[in-house]
């Protein structure tokens, strides 16, 4: 009834897309081929939780609702050639000839717009399948052309098609670790700028963060694009959890946006994921409720790198997965209390919301990651996220203020003007974050 | 309350053996425990006490004497696996309460559910009990006892238990284990690390069999052999099992009969010198192997075509050659672990040059193997794999790397078309094609005395033929005009510069024609 749609754009996208599908269907019991594992009647995850995400064919085969969108046929094809690539109907993998060459204006004016009329064609299909569709989420990266500009060109069409259902988006920020390009900074701007009207909220996973995480808790002494994808999609999983097992908190995708989403622009939820484990550490760690719960405050264990404790938090949502048992949690709950660096603002009346999700979480053969009893997933929508559009603000400057690389994006018959547009909404959007951080009353105290 | 010497306790929140009861010269009429810690650092000695030895304990310095007055003050309570269950499980709080934080309040969302779930103790496919200080409580006299409480217990609730975590407990006796196991009718995996378990002469291993257990954990239960070979002769279909930190040596592994449907096998943490044997008789259908922080050097014929996964890092492999040897040895392996930044520490003390740092080290171990795409748990893709390839072979090609012509050296020769002999390299057969020989003359005798020939890449451009021929003939560049005569008879001028040579379907033999232009003048 409540059926979303996965939309993967670019080459990240469709990476993260692979991995997160490989780990749904580990945890739903479905084969690679689309057919039920051995032993199972029903997919797991109740009737309700499990067509969200997932399609029941005539013959008992089940296909994802996704589409995989990519400017350049390289990472599609390996879908097409790979493991799962009976998983999915060749329609909902669709790609180009013509790469965007890491230029938001190719994937957004020029080759990007070429393939929208046959992309919304797919999508409409996928959407005609569905009985009551509640939403979309997109998987794309800030930094590459095709992911930037075809993907926030997506957005914005689908915002004008289906103008009532929620859009999320998983969005990976750039990060000068596994950087491909110079122009990275453009990008992000660029494509921030177009989509922050239109996506209802959005859980930003930034590369340098993923990549330390990777190396410090995973003992990869050189993590490859593999190794973030799989680290992101356990996280992606985790998020949607909620969305795909019966469970009572954030049953579907509006109520995200209503518990974390307080005004639109300021829709950029921190994700911490706990724990992070390698296979070889698993045994030493016990991994109880508090110690994951405690892990979630620590700046290793977000996805953006950021310090909360700056920061004032507007919304909390604390998500549990597996084996866990409520007086547990009210322990692990009342020492957070106690943290003095955890600052709530004083304008918003809720203070955390807790949900449980029986399933625990699966790992897949590939993975480093451990397979673990019980994880916790939390979403915190906090000022101090802002740092990462400080950050991304200063190298944008750096490179503008020379104009260097714009001829680029003039060639494809961007305007200079959107650039400065962009920039401003960026500042604004900083600004946004000052002022919802600020207390709404003054001291009389001093 | 007297406990047994074997038993085990939790003393401020220390793990502890008993080993001793009685009194001591210290103390003459008080009665005195002697224990072990399983934090080594906690002890004060090693059982003796001025001169005279109580108890012997496994590691020194772990052991302390202890007045029974104080020990019965400090134990902790301990519990039956039923009363552990229930109080885990069994607890009927219905949401976390109300917790507020400043003014707002904590919400929590299906947390009565959870409870309901969880209090339907019997429907649980999964329980974990870890660190619930459960002990033997289904000790033999007691078991026969049709109304003993636990075996109720057990029959009636745990049967649908698939997965039973009991690491870290107070076990002692492995047969209340066993007891367990045998009313668990599901039961497929259990966790049983961090419990000690002690020689029980009484106790007959060959009572029970468990074929239906798949996944055995006995990491740092310091096993003694006996027992150990005798657990694992009980469990005759597991997949799955770690041995980790168990003081396990060469000559206990080779006693060891492993089931033959074992898949995975941890071993880290032990005292392994020798890479444990893999053959048609022994670990047959092994996939992963994982033998980090030992003491690993010497690897033995083995041969495995199913093994994919080994982790060696942390041992005391010296040299490539172990690597190497893996690699013949197991021709399936897909991911290798061997913590390159700490190979080099080695390899760099016994070779002089140091010009390879850990990512030249990694890229040759990637060029070494011929088929992992995991190393150290990076996922490699082929243009690293391709790299790593050719890195190596130009290192040894320039001697910087020593490598025997093995299989692996045909393979890589194969695979770029390389003809190997002593590791020297001849020119790339591809590369004779696009090569063309061609015959240059000048239209007037000033130039050229004879034809002479030149070689050339097809793919030069006309700008790069024209240099190679002005710099023999000693002309300035900007005086000379190129012509060509094909062997088909056709005749043109090179007018476009920066066009390749095959633009204009020059072949072998054909003759190249240098003019001078109105001005020219010879420049040196």
């Amino acid at each position: 009834m409540r059926e979303v749609i996965s939309i993967n754009v670019g080459q990240a996208g469709c990476q993260i897309g692979n991995a997160c599908w490989e780990l749904y269907s580990l945890e739903h019991g479905i084969r690679p081929d689309g057919y039920l594992q051995e032993g199972l009647t029903r997919p797991k995850g109740g009737e309700e939780g499990f067509s969200t995400f997932f399609q029941e064919t005539g013959n008992g085969k089940y296909v994802p609702r996704t589409v995989y969108v990519d400017l350049e046929p390289n990472v599609i094809d390996e879908v097409r050639t790979g493991k799962y690539k009976d998983l999915f109907h060749p329609e909902q993998l669709i790609s180009g000839k013509e790469d965007a060459a890491n230029n938001y204006a190719r994937g957004h004016y020029t080759v990007g717009r070429e393939l929208l009329d046959d992309i919304l064609d797919r999508i409409r299909k996928i959407a005609d399948q569905c009985d009551g569709l509640q939403g979309f989420i997109f998987t794309h990266s800030l930094g590459g052309g095709t992911g930037s500009g075809l993907g926030s060109l997506l957005l914005e069409q689908l915002s004008m098609d289906y103008t009532k259902k929620a859009k999320l988006e998983f969005a990976v920020y750039p990060a000068p670790q596994v950087s491909t390009s110079v122009v990275e900074p453009y990008n992000t701007v660029l494509t921030t700028h177009t989509t922050l009207e239109h996506a209802d909220c959005t859980f930003m996973v930034d590369n340098e963060a993923i990549y330390d995480m990777c190396k410090k808790n995973l003992d990869i002494s050189r993590p490859s694009f593999s190794n973030l994808n799989n680290l992101i999609a356990q996280v992606v999983s985790s998020v949607t959890a909620s969305l795909r097992f019966d469970g009572s908190l954030n049953v579907d995708l509006n109520e995200f946006q209503t518990n974390l989403v307080p005004y639109p622009r300021i829709h950029f939820p921190l994700v911490s994921y706990a724990p992070i484990l390698s296979k070889n550490k698993a045994f030493h760690e016990t991994n109880s409720v508090s110690e994951i719960t405690n892990a979630c405050f620590e700046p290793s264990n977000q996805m953006v790198k950021c310090d909360p404790k700056t920061g004032k938090y507007m919304a909390n949502c604390l998500l549990y997965r597996g084996d866990v048992v409520t007086r547990d949690v009210q322990n692990a709950v009342s020492q957070v209390k106690n943290k003095k660096t955890v600052q709530m603002v004083d304008w918003c009346p809720t203070g955390f919301k807790i949900g449980i999700c029986f399933e625990p979480p699966h790992a897949t053969p590939d993975s480093q990651l451990a397979k673990v009893d019980r994880a916790v997933c939390m979403l915190s929508n906090t000022t101090a996220i802002a740092d990462a559009w400080k950050r991304i603000d200063r190298k944008f400057d750096l490179m503008y203020s020379k104009r260097a690389f714009v001829h680029w994006y003039v060639g494809e018959g961007m305007e200079e003007g959107e650039f400065t547009e962009a920039r401003e909404d960026l500042s604004n959007l900083e600004r946004d974050y000052l002022e919802v951080g600020a207390d709404s009353y003054q001291d009389e105290e001093f | 309350m007297r406990f047994q010497v074997g038993e085990r306790l939790v003393l401020e929140n220390e793990y502890c053996t008993v080993k001793y009861y009685g009194f001591i010269d210290a103390w003459p009429n008080i009665p005195t425990y002697g224990i072990e810690w399983d934090t080594v650092t906690r002890g004060k000695n090693s059982g003796s006490l001025n001169g005279k030895k109580y108890f012997s304990v496994s590691h020194t310095g772990a052991g302390s004497f202890i007045k029974e007055t104080k020990l019965t003050r400090l134990v902790s309570k301990r519990y039956s696996f039923s009363n552990a269950t229930k109080a885990r499980y069994g607890d009927s709080l219905k949401s976390i309460g109300e917790i507020k934080f400043g003014s707002k309040a904590w919400e929590g969302y299906g947390f009565e559910r959870l409870t309901e779930r969880n209090n339907n103790i019997s429907e649980l496919e999964t329980v974990v009990l870890h660190a619930s200080s459960i002990y033997d409580t289904l000790l033999p006299d007691t078991k026969d006892a049709s109304n003993n409480s636990e075996v109720i217990f057990l029959k009636t609730y745990c049967c649908n238990i698939k997965t039973l975590d009991l690491s870290s407990n107070l076990f002692h006796n492995f047969e209340t284990i066993c007891e367990i196991i045998s009313y668990l009718p599901k039961l497929k995996k259990v966790d049983l690390s961090c419990n000690r378990f002690n020689e029980f002469p009484n106790f007959q291993f060959s009572n029970y069999n468990f074929e239906r257990i798949e996944n055995l954990n006995l990491s740092s239960c310091k096993l003694p052999q006996s027992i150990l070979l005798n657990i694992i002769e009980s469990f005759p279909n597991l997949k799955v099992l770690n041995l980790t930190d168990n003081d396990i040596s060469d000559t206990v592994l080779e006693k060891i009969n492993f089931p033959k449907t074992l898949k995975s096998l941890t071993l880290s943490n032990n005292l392994l010198h020798k890479f444990p044997k893999i053959d048609a008789h022994t670990l047959t259908n092994l996939k992963t192997l994982n033998i980090p922080s030992n003491k690993l050097e010497r690897l033995d014929a083995s041969q495995s075509n199913v093994l994919q996964n080994i982790d060696i890092s942390d041992n005391k492999i010296k040299s490539m050659s172990f690597l190497d040897k893996l690699n013949e040895q197991f021709p399936n392996l897909l991911s290798l672990r061997c913590n390159v930044e700490d190979l080099f520490k080695i390899t760099s003390d016994v070779k002089s040059d140091d010009y390879r740092d850990a990512k030249h080290i990694f890229m040759e171990i990637i060029a070494r193997f011929n088929s992992i795409n995991t190393l150290d748990g990076s996922m490699l893709d082929n243009n690293i794999r391709q790299d790593a390839e050719l890195y190596f072979l130009s290192q040894v090609q320039h001697n910087k790397i020593k490598f025997p012509e093995g299989l692996r050296w045909k393979e890589l020769c194969q695979k770029y078309n390389i003809k190997a002999t002593n590791n020297k390299f001849k020119l790339l057969p591809k590369l004779d094609q696009s090569i063309i020989r061609l015959r240059i003359a000048s239209d007037s005798n000033q130039l050229i005395k004879e034809e002479e020939s030149i070689i050339v890449l097809e793919s030069a451009s006309i700008r790069y033929l024209k240099g190679i021929i002005c710099r023999r003939l000693n002309l300035c560049i900007y005086n000379v005009d190129l012509s060509y005569k094909l062997s088909t008879g056709v005749v043109g001028k090179f007018d476009k510069e920066f066009y390749l040579i095959r633009d204009f379907n020059i072949q072998d033999n054909d003759l190249i024609i240098i003019s001078l232009k109105s001005e020219g003048v010879k420049t040196k």
